[in-house]
């Protein structure tokens, strides 16, 4: 299913009016993408909390920028740039702290066994079934979280964009900056590595 | 009269291949090869159809839906009206 919100004229007109200081324009664009922005950083960082400030970090950077888009990309590779810089901002700014707890730890105090801080979601509505189906559900939610937080941050953002929301190699390459080549070999990478630490759960 | 030589594909090709261009429906003459193998080779059709359920498992997903208090909470960062 593709996730974003097809271009529309009406929604050039928000956009020259919000660079103009439309709020109302820039309100509707806010309301138009704030669920693909939250879902996106939600698959990528596998945490509702981490979704939400990215949510908020990217819509003040686009607030912030919006004189700097010039049209000649869609809207939304443009949007789709400021919340994948955002999650690397924010992967960079977490191992920064990691390090920091780290040198806490070595001076006898605890630390958090997850890597990526991340705290289980919680269930959601469309899981909810069965207890029992609900028990295998949580595991496997589990599972596709412990993987998918494994890997390399740009592997992770070229898997999310390519795989689960459908984006082309060529959008991936614009959004991330990146030749072609690069998205598909870390799109290899991502895949091959996914495959292998899921590989008890599909193995046919 | 020359004959054209058929081209044939490794195991090691095709697992590239499907890793990198696993949804481009490519015809050239290496992708048809590379079919071919996949009709006959069940290590390598296994490994693809592995993979396909992996990428199944994580585009079927749920997400989260948005709640009110994030949005407010983004509303009011950004000072606008909702």
């Amino acid at each position: 299913m593709r996730s974003l919100v097809e271009p529309t004229q009406h929604e050039s007109e928000l956009v020259r009016k919000a660079r103009q200081g439309d709020k109302g324009a820039f309100s509707a664009l806010v309301k138009r993408y704030e669920s693909t922005v939250y879902g996106f950083a939600f698959k990528v960082c596998r945490n509702q909390e981490q979704a939400a400030e990215t949510l908020q970090d990217t819509f003040v950077n686009v607030y912030r920028k919006l004189d700097q888009f010039d049209g000649r990309a869609k809207f939304s590779t443009w949007l789709y740039q400021i919340v994948t810089n955002n999650c690397l901002m924010k992967r960079r700014k977490r191992k920064i702290e990691e390090a920091a707890l780290s040198l806490d730890a070595a001076e006898g105090e605890k630390v958090g066994a997850d890597p990526e801080g991340a705290v289980p979601h919680q269930a959601l509505a469309s899981f909810k079934t069965t207890p029992q189906d609900e028990f295998v559900n949580k595991e496997l939610r589990e599972l596709l979280d412990e993987a998918i937080l494994r890997l390399p941050m740009d592997q992770r953002i070229v898997f999310v964009l390519r795989d689960v929301e459908g984006r082309s190699s060529e959008e991936a390459a614009k959004i991330l900056k990146l030749s072609v080549p690069a998205v598909k070999s870390r799109l290899r990478r991502a895949r091959v590595f996914l495959r292998e630490q899921l590989r008890e759960y599909v193995e046919t | 009269m020359r004959t054209k030589r058929k081209k044939t594909v490794r195991c090691d090709e095709v697992a590239k291949y499907i890793c990198e261009r696993l949804d481009e429906h490519l015809d050239s003459q290496r992708c048809r090869a590379i079919r071919k193998h996949l009709q006959s080779c069940s290590d390598c059709s296994r490994e693809l159809a592995n993979l396909k359920k992996v990428i199944a498992l994580y585009r079927r997903e749920a997400v989260p839906r948005l709640t009110p208090s994030v949005e407010k909470r983004l509303f009011s960062a950004l000072k606008l009206d909702r």
